[in-house]
């Protein structure tokens, strides 16, 4: 892979607290591709994208996003990522468009993306930005979140489980904006997720983790296989192991 | 600079809109210390070590305000942990969050106290007393004590609670239900409307003994009055679960020493001020405590032995 377009490299990578969670995983996530992880509660996906995001630190390997060290030199990578932050991590005594400000200054943009305009009127939601983060609902704080991920200009986007909580019309919206950005190589976009019908409409490969590893890697081509049964797929696969 | 611009009007937004919310609950909790002094006052009695020490009870609630075991956490995962910002700058947006609005409240009070006459000397004691106690709870809390109380059983609707029949979401519940009753705030909310009935004569002494015996009650108390709740819940547990030692150590090492330490700190220096070094008080003092260790490790011990 031309490494110019990589956005994102980690290589033999342990994560946890005090022993691993995941073990050696091998990340290549080039600009413009759309990556789901799945896998079971508990199975260490937060703990992975965490560590990704340079929140926690890995207990061994490298991780690269934009072609920096994030151990080593994490403002210029972190300039290149995106974290949709969990609605309880927000910051709760500012107003929405109060964070978007902060967030995009931080990333050296004083105004609005132009991401985040068009997902702000997609969602119809320039209005709540006015509220204090911990007057919103769970499910305007999940979109504050995304929209802060998408405040600096980032070359990936990070989203835990961020669907949650999202009225089925907004989480379409998301879908398509997502979708059509990652088209155009604006970003890539690595997100955790339990919703299948994500994989199986949206993204163009899915990694499975089971048991402390990355145990399955499924392309769109095996995707495209599974006809509507990705979760027999997996466990079929799963299980041939 | 834009960035730095940005980041400190957060600071300071964010820390004025916390101390305005904390500011409603504060106003009204100084308005009862105000009328609690006038009625001491008018009585003539002790005033400025009764100011002291109203005030070194106010001091020590604020300080525990000051949610110094929220900071780590939100260093690691808050919300600038992504964000693309040196660690130092990174630090102290998370400490001026937490800690900015307390001090303005701390200082508020402390000038009040000022105002109303108290020993300078006694002050700064209280001060670094409260700051102690802070940093004892920050530092040996448990995860239960760091949740406002109540956060689980007892909140639950009854199919809930009858669907969960563990052992332990009870202890979680009672611990948490306990750590929030000792912690210093909640103690000076209970020891203020004892000192309001005060006779006309009373020492500093029997301040400090009431200060000390009144939580040391109310948590008795408390620990009796969810016993019913124990036996109720955890009758098959009793005849499946032995006593562990490492449990017991557990126990004392996350739940007890805390309060203690708690109290420990923040009597002591008040005694070590207004009396010195009193052997017979201070053995009296640790009597009181070894009895309510006494009484919670027997009441445990009790059931947690398979009948």
């Amino acid at each position: 892979m031309n490494t110019s377009s990589r956005v994102l490299r980690a290589h033999d990578l342990h994560v946890g607290f005090k022993y691993p969670v995941l073990s050696a995983v091998n990340l290549d996530i080039p600009i413009g591709v759309w990556w789901v992880l799945l896998g079971p509660n508990g199975c260490g996906k937060t703990t992975l994208l965490d560590t990704l995001a340079g929140r926690l630190s890995a207990l061994t390997g490298d991780i690269e996003i934009g072609g920096y060290s994030i151990g080593k030199n994490p403002l210029p990578a972190k300039r290149s990522l995106g974290y949709a932050l969990p609605p309880d991590r927000l910051p709760k005594r500012l107003t929405g468009r109060e964070c978007l400000n902060v967030f995009a200054g931080i990333n050296g943009n004083n105004t609005d993306s132009e991401h985040v305009q068009t997902l702000i009127g997609e969602w119809s939601f320039d209005r709540d930005l006015q509220k204090f983060v911990d007057r919103m609902s769970l499910g305007m704080r999940q979109k504050l979140g995304i929209l802060l991920a998408l405040a600096g200009q980032p070359k990936i986007v990070i989203m835990d489980e961020s669907l949650n909580g999202l009225d089925p019309s907004s989480a379409l919206k998301l879908k398509r904006f997502l979708q059509t950005q990652v088209q155009r190589h604006r970003f890539s976009v690595l997100m955790a997720t339990h919703a299948l019908d994500v994989v199986e409409q949206y993204a163009d490969a899915a990694l499975v983790c089971d048991q402390g590893r990355v145990a399955l890697s499924l392309s769109r081509h095996d995707l495209d296989q599974a006809d509507g049964r990705l979760d027999q797929l997996i466990a079929q696969r799963l299980a041939h192991r | 600079m834009h960035a730095a611009r940005l980041l400190l009007g957060f600071a300071v937004r964010s820390a004025i809109r916390e101390a305005r919310i904390r500011l409603i609950s504060t106003v009204a909790w100084l308005l009862f210390i105000i009328t609690a002094m006038f009625w001491l006052a008018v009585q003539a009695v002790n005033a400025a070590q009764n100011i002291i020490i109203f005030v070194g009870l106010v001091l020590s609630f604020a300080a525990c305000r000051m949610r110094v075991l929220r900071v780590r956490p939100q260093i690691i995962l808050g919300w600038p942990a992504s964000l693309a910002l040196a660690s130092s700058t990174r630090f102290l947006i998370v400490w001026c969050q937490a800690a900015g609005p307390v001090m303005l409240l701390l200082s508020l009070t402390a000038l009040l106290a000022w105002v109303m006459g108290a020993n300078a000397q006694a002050l700064a004691l209280m001060l670094i007393a409260s700051f102690i106690a802070s940093i004892v709870a920050g530092r040996w809390s448990n995860a239960s004590s760091a949740q406002r109380y109540p956060d689980s059983r007892y909140r639950r609707s009854r199919p809930e609670v009858e669907a969960d029949m563990g052992l332990e979401p009870i202890t979680n519940d009672l611990h948490a239900f306990v750590a929030f009753k000792m912690r210093p705030d909640e103690l000076a909310k209970a020891v203020v409307p004892f000192l309001l009935l005060l006779p006309s004569q009373v020492s500093v002494t029997f301040f400090l003994m009431l200060g000390l015996l009144a939580p040391a009650l109310l948590y008795a108390s408390f620990l009796m009055g969810a016993l019913p709740e124990f036996f109720r819940f955890t009758r098959s547990w009793l005849c499946s679960t032995p006593v562990s030692f490492g449990a017991l150590k557990h126990l004392i090492r996350r739940s007890l020493w805390p309060r203690f330490g708690l109290i420990g700190v923040f009597v002591a220096p008040m005694m070590i001020h207004s009396l010195g070094l009193n052997s017979g008080l201070f053995g009296m003092v640790l009597l009181v405590g070894v009895l309510v260790l006494w009484l919670e490790i027997t009441l445990r011990l009790f059931l947690r032995c398979p009948v």
